[in-house]
C-alpha cells in the first residue's frame, strides 16, 4: 500500500487539468502537522512503503520539512511531487536532511510560452529549470512528469531532451485524466487521434533509445483504448489517499462518487478506514462487479477499470469503465474525442 | 554489454530497506518497489561502487560454493536488467 498525501489544495499555479475537486478545501480546513505525522505512523504500521507527498503544492505546507522528516522516521520513501517554483535551495537543502528521497517536477511544455500559459504563471517553467538542476547538482533523484493533452503533444520530443538535459533519471509522460478540473475543460485538452498515435510511436521509441540513461513512464489516454487501466492498480488496492482535510479515499476523485462516506482521519485510525470503511470496500475486488466485467479473463487485470471515469460518462459508479470496448457505454469515449474542439479552458481557481 | 570492471551502485533515490510487516528486502525506488529473491538480494548488497562486477560474481560465487564462471551469466544478466531499470548505475571504473 502506498499512501497518497495531499496536504494541501494551494498551488501557484493553476493548470486547467488539475486533479483536485472543483471545491477546493481552504488552509484553514487543512490537517495538522500532528494529524499528519500520526498518518504517516498508522499507514506505515499498517505496511504502506512510500508517501507521495503532494497537493496542491505540498511546499506551501510551511510544515512541509517536518513533514518530511515524520514520514522519514515512520520508515516511509519520501517522494515530493511539487511544481517547484517556490523551491529555493536552503529549503531543499532542509527536505534532504530530513529524508526526502525523491523529488517529482511536473513541466507544462517544453518551452516557455506553452509552459507558462498552462500553468497560469509567468516565469514558471525557467523557475521549474532552475529547481531541477537544485535537485540534480545535489544527488537527489529527479523525475519530471508532464501531464499531455491537445496543447502539448506536438511537441514531445522536446519535452523528452528537456528531461535529458536535466539529468532526470525518470520521466513520466502521462496523458490527462478527465476528472475535477480535467473534465471542466475536457473540450479543450482531449487530443486527437493522430496526434496520440504519433506520440505513442515518439516516447516508445525514446523509451528504447535511453533505456539504461532515462526511464519513461507513459501513462496512456483511455480515450483512444480499447481496454481499460486498472485504475489505482484497483480500487482500495494499493494506494490510500488523504485529502487535505483529512478524509480518506481510495482515489483522489473518489468523492464525485455520490453516497460513499469517508473515513474522517481525524477520529477515524488508517487501519479501521482501510480494513472496515465502506467506500474502501464497495468497489474492492470483483464482487461488486456487473457484467461484462464479472466474467471477464481481465478481471483481476484492470479491476473494472475507473469508477470515477464509468460514474462522469455513464452516470454510474457500478459501470463497467467505458474506456473497455466491451461496454455498453464504449461509445461515449469517442464522442467526446468528437466534441472537443474548444480551445479556451478555465484555469484551476479557488 | 557490463563490464567486468564496472562497479555497480544504487542510483539516486533507491535504497533498500527491511520490510518488517512482510519479513523480506525491498529495494526502494521512485513509485516502484521490488522484492528481490535471496539471490538477488546477495547481489545488491554487494552493488556499494567499489566492489567489480568482476569482485560480486566472486564473493556470490565463494558464498554459494559455486564456481564464479557458474554463476557469471546469470549476475551480469541480472545486473543489466537492474541498471536498465534505474535501480543501479555504474559507479565508474
Amino acid at each position: 500500500m502506498a499512501l497518497l498525501a495531499e496536504l494541501t489544495h494551494r498551488c501557484p499555479l493553476a493548470c486547467p487539468y488539475c486533479s483536485n475537486p472543483l471545491e477546493l478545501t481552504r488552509a484553514s480546513a487543512e490537517l495538522e502537522t500532528a494529524d499528519w505525522l500520526r498518518i504517516f505512523r498508522e499507514a506505515a504500521a499498517l505496511g504502506a512503503m512510500q508517501v507521495h507527498l503532494s497537493g496542491g503544492e505540498p511546499l506551501a505546507r510551511a510544515d512541509i520539512v517536518d513533514l518530511v522528516a515524520g514520514a522519514h522516521e515512520a520508515g516511509l520513501y519520501t517522494n515530493l511531487i511539487t511544481a517547484a517554483v517556490t523551491l529555493s535551495p536552503g529549503r531543499l537543502d532542509a527536505l534532504a536532511s530530513a529524508g526526502l528521497d525523491h523529488v517529482q517536477i511536473s513541466l507544462q511544455d517544453a518551452d516557455a510560452a506553452g509552459a507558462d500559459r498552462i500553468a497560469g504563471l509567468a516565469g514558471a517553467h525557467a523557475r521549474k529549470l532552475r529547481a531541477a538542476e537544485m535537485v540534480r547538482s545535489r544527488g537527489l533523484a529527479l523525475t519530471l512528469n508532464v501531464v499531455v493533452h491537445r496543447h502539448n503533444l506536438d511537441r514531445i520530443e522536446e519535452l523528452i531532451e528537456l528531461g535529458v538535459a536535466s539529468g532526470a533519471g525518470r520521466m513520466e509522460i502521462a496523458h490527462a485524466q478527465y476528472h475535477g478540473w480535467g473534465l471542466a475543460n475536457r473540450a479543450a485538452l482531449l487530443p486527437r487521434a493522430d496526434q496520440v498515435r504519433r506520440a505513442v510511436s515518439v516516447v516508445g521509441a525514446a523509451a528504447a533509445r535511453l533505456r539504461g540513461r532515462m526511464a519513461i513512464d507513459h501513462v496512456l489516454p483511455d480515450h483512444f483504448a480499447a481496454r481499460p487501466k486498472a485504475c489505482m492498480g484497483g480500487w482500495a488496492r494499493r494506494f490510500f489517499v488523504v485529502s487535505p482535510q483529512g478524509r480518506a479515499m481510495p482515489c483522489h476523485a473518489a468523492d464525485t462518487i455520490p453516497g460513499l462516506a469517508f473515513p474522517d482521519l481525524r477520529r477515524t485510525p488508517v487501519a479501521e478506514a482501510w480494513q472496515e470503511a465502506e467506500a474502501f470496500r464497495r468497489f474492492r475486488g470483483t464482487g461488486w462487479m456487473p457484467e461484462p466485467c464479472r466474467g471477464c479473463e481481465r478481471r483481476e487485470v484492470d479491476w473494472g477499470g475507473c469508477r470515477c471515469q464509468a460514474l462522469a460518462l455513464t452516470g454510474d459508479a457500478a459501470a463497467t469503465d467505458p474506456a473497455c470496448a466491451l461496454s455498453p457505454q464504449h461509445h461515449r469515449m469517442a464522442e467526446a474525442v468528437g466534441d472537443a474542439t474548444v480551445d479556451a479552458f478555465r484555469p484551476r481557481r479557488f | 554489454m557490463l563490464s567486468d570492471g564496472a562497479r555497480p551502485r544504487l542510483a539516486p533515490g533507491v535504497r533498500t530497506q527491511h520490510d518488517g510487516a512482510r519479513g523480506a528486502w525491498v529495494v526502494q525506488a521512485p513509485e516502484r518497489l521490488v522484492y528481490p529473491d535471496e539471490a538477488a538480494m546477495a547481489v545488491l548488497a554487494r552493488c556499494d561502487g567499489r566492489r567489480t562486477v568482476e569482485e560480486i560474481v566472486a564473493e556470490v560465487a565463494q558464498e554459494h560454493g559455486e564456481s564464479p564462471t557458474a554463476l557469471e551469466d546469470d549476475i551480469h544478466e541480472l545486473l543489466e536488467e537492474l541498471m536498465a531499470h534505474g535501480v543501479l548505475t555504474d559507479g565508474g571504473p
